[in-house]
This record gives C-alpha cells, structure tokens and sequence, in this order.
C-alpha cells in the first residue's frame, strides 16, 4: 500500500523548495532596482509629505478661475497705442530694495542628466526636418560658407592640449567649451533649443558666420521659433547682409505678426540697429 | 516577473514626462508645461525638480494662483526655499496689487522685497505712488529701459475686475497679462 500522507508531505516540501529560488530571485531584484533608484535620486529624500492639504482640491478650485494666459499679443501696426507723454506716473528714483531671485540650478542639473542619455558618439547625423504646419515664410537661404560646417566635427583642441600634458588640471569650463559641449548634443538629438542657443551664444561671442548658421539649421529644423528668426535677421544685418535680413524680418512677419521681428524691422531699416 | 517589468515602466514614465516638460520648456511653452505639470502633480509630488518646473513655467503662463501648491512644497533644499521666496514675493505682491487697485488699500507704507517679475516691478512703482485717487490706469516709464512702458489697469466685469498689465515697447504692445 502507498503512504499517501508520507506522499503528500513530501510533495509540499518539494513544491515549497522549488519556490525558493524564484521568491530568492524576485526579493534580489526589488533590493537591486530601490538601490538603483536611490543613487539616481541626488536630491535629499523627502521623508513627509504635507497631507494637511488637499492638493487636488486647491488646484481644481484654482483651475476654474483660470487666469488667462500670458499673450504674445499679435497686435499689427495698426494697433499701435500712443502713449502721451503727460499721462505717464512720475516717479521719485530711490531706495535700494532687496531683490530676490530665483536658483534655476535644478535646470541645469536636469540639463546634465539629459546629456547622459545620449551616446557619446560624436558621429554627425544629418539633421531631420520637421514636418512644416504652415508655409514657410522665407526662401532657404544658403549658409554663408560651407567651410562653417566644419563646425560639426570640431575636436576640442583644448582638451587635446590638456591630455599631452597628462598632469591633471583643473580648468575652469569657459564659454566656448560650453558651447562645444552643447553643439556635441545638438549633433545627437537635433533639438532645435540646442541650436538656438548655440546660435545666441556665438552672436553674443561676435562670430556672426556661426550664429547665422545655426539660427539657419533651427529654422530648417522648426520655423516657428521668432527667437532663432530674430538671430538670424540679426547676424544678417551684422554680416552686412542688411537688405537680405530686411527681407526675412518682412517674410517672418507676414507669416507670423511677431511682434519683436517688428521692432527688429524698425530699428534695422531706421538704421538704429546697427 | 509582471510586476518587477510594471514596476520599471513606471519609473521610467514618470522620468519621461518631466524630461518632456522640460524640452517643452527649453522650447518657451510654458503653457504646456504648466498645464502638464497640474496633470501629474500627485504623482510627482516629491521630486523637487518637478515641482520647481512646474512653478516656474506656470508662473511664465501667468498662472500666479498656481504656485500657491510649489511654495509649500518647496522646502527640502536650499534652491527650492530659495524658489520658494520668489514665488511668495510675487503671489503676495499681485494679491496686494490687486487688494489695492479694488478697494484703495494704501501700499505706500509697505517695504518689500522685489524680484525681476514683471508684476514686481508694477507693484514697486505703483506703490512708490502713495496715497492717491483712483484712476482709470497707470502708466509707468521702466527705470532701466526708458523705453519700456507698463500701462496697469482694472478690467470690470459684471462678477469680478481683472488686474491688466501691459508692457509696451516704443508704444507697441508686447505682452498682455491678466490676474485676478
């Protein structure tokens, strides 16, 4: 006769052993994943969170009074207001009063991390044009010079000169490794805000042929940004392209009623901007 | 097996949408990424960053009531009290804007801080006014850019008056922002 209790005690304790390993398994990876989490989270851990209110019924109450939100007003020419000058408030200048300003460092750190996720490949990919919504308000013009190109493979000569040398030293990071930095990442993800702000960057540098290149590369990429066509008319005019960038700010305009490119217009054709 | 793969994909969602809003950010709509940042505010409500970029962008979409939440929130760091103070600057300084342009309230005594806001600087130069009869509007010179001009009036409507500020350059409108 069969033991069939003996029997069944023993397949328990089978079927409970062959568990084990997969309970081992499971508990090591949640330990593995919270370790990992906790190392990505630099910031102090917060250890309350503030119950006492309750957050959706502040925000829904706030989101019926919706405020209206902030215009970039498309108002033409010919709504301009004149502001006479006896209406204006007089004001005594004085006093020096405390100014606070905000940290936007949590900007750059999540700047930072989004570096990380790229590969460190400094091959260059063609840019990618985006699918246009609207017309697009100006002929392509040319870069200037193909030789600017070149810009994409530039190697830091900086850093070459510091492996030479192979002391350690630390430099302090100026404004051209900055911008090398960022053109390495816009050569990666073609971010239009990458390109513009490198195109801000060599205007406000004085190299007039880069920042007209890259304002160019962002409006082929996205040509709705008024910063990068403002850039653009701007490096123009100061590569004595004065007729040419007239011509944009008018095209941009037409497309667009920004207002900015019409003050850029004013002040280029009234010979202000210079 | 599910679960551990479950659990994965939500981390890496959550860190997807606060990278998106601040791609959205970095590309100027602040719109977006304040309304994003109330979507998925309960979930995000302990990452600093989050709540920061949130703030910040709302604040850019003139969404001032909206940083009431952040300025609470906002304490774990010496960059997120700092933020915290920016965003109370303003919030009390457009309440007290607005208290004044309604009911007269006198802001001439008040010595406050400032911030580089455009309703901060508003609020200074309306206060440095004093004591005075309700106008229609205010127009004020900027004390850096002369050329810069703040026209500051109530908009009335039947329920409730609404603070315009409008910024004008060379006498052409810029910008355009209404609180109440």
């Amino acid at each position: 006769m069969l033991n069939t209790n003996d029997l069944e005690q023993r397949w328990l304790r089978y079927k409970i052993k062959s568990y084990i390993p997969h309970a081992i398994i499971f508990l090591s990876v949640i330990l593995i994943l919270s370790l990992i989490s906790l190392f990505m989270n630099k910031e102090p851990k917060i250890k309350e969170v503030d119950n006492n209110f309750n957050i959706h019924n502040v925000l829904n109450e706030e989101s019926q009074n919706k405020e209206f939100i902030l215009k970039e007003t498309s108002i033409k020419k010919s709504h301009k207001q004149e502001i006479k000058p006896q209406e204006r408030v007089e004001i005594p200048k004085q006093n020096n009063k405390m100014t606070i300003s905000p940290s936007l460092d949590f900007m750059r750190q999540m700047q930072e991390n989004t570096q990380t996720y790229f590969e460190t490949n400094p091959e260059h990919k063609p840019v990618k044009k985006e699918k246009s919504h609207g017309v697009k308000p100006t002929p392509k013009p040319t870069p200037l010079a193909k030789k600017e190109e070149k810009v994409f493979y530039e190697e830091p000569q900086e850093e070459q000169i510091e492996k030479k040398s192979k002391s350690i030293k630390i430099t302090r990071q100026n404004t051209h490794d900055d911008i090398k930095e960022v053109v390495t990442r816009f050569n990666k993800n073609n971010n239009p805000a990458l390109s513009l702000f490198i195109a801000k960057k060599y205007y406000e540098l004085g190299d007039y042929h880069k920042s007209y290149n890259y304002a160019l590369i962002t409006n082929e990429i996205n040509n709705d940004i008024e910063s990068s066509w403002i850039i653009f008319a701007k490096s123009l005019v100061k590569l004595n392209e004065k007729a040419m960038a007239i011509k944009v700010l008018k095209q941009y305009i037409q497309h667009s009623n920004s207002n900015r490119a019409s003050l850029l217009l004013d002040k280029i054709t009234s010979g202000k901007f210079k | 097996m599910k679960i551990i793969i479950l659990l994965f994909l939500a981390l890496q969602l959550s860190a997807d949408i606060k990278q998106e809003m601040f791609n959205l950010y970095q590309n100027e709509q602040y719109k977006n990424v304040c309304s994003m940042g109330f979507k998925y505010f309960s979930k995000n409500k302990k990452d600093e960053e989050f709540i920061s970029l949130y703030a910040f962008a709302c604040l850019k979409a003139d969404h001032i009531d909206r940083l009431t939440i952040p300025i609470a929130m906002l304490k774990y760091s010496k960059e997120s009290r700092a933020n915290a103070a920016y965003f109370s600057v303003i919030l009390m300084q457009k309440k007290l804007l607005y208290h004044s342009l309604v009911d007269g309230y006198d802001l001439s005594t008040l010595d406050l801080p400032t911030t580089d806001y455009v309703l901060s600087k508003v609020f200074d130069l309306y206060s440095k006014i004093g004591k005075h009869n309700k106008r229609a509007f205010y127009l004020f010179e900027d004390e850096v850019d002369n050329k810069l001009t703040y026209k500051l009036y109530l908009e009335k409507n039947n329920k409730l008056s609404k603070m315009v500020i409008e910024e004008f350059y060379d006498t052409i409108t810029i910008k355009h922002h209404v609180y109440w």
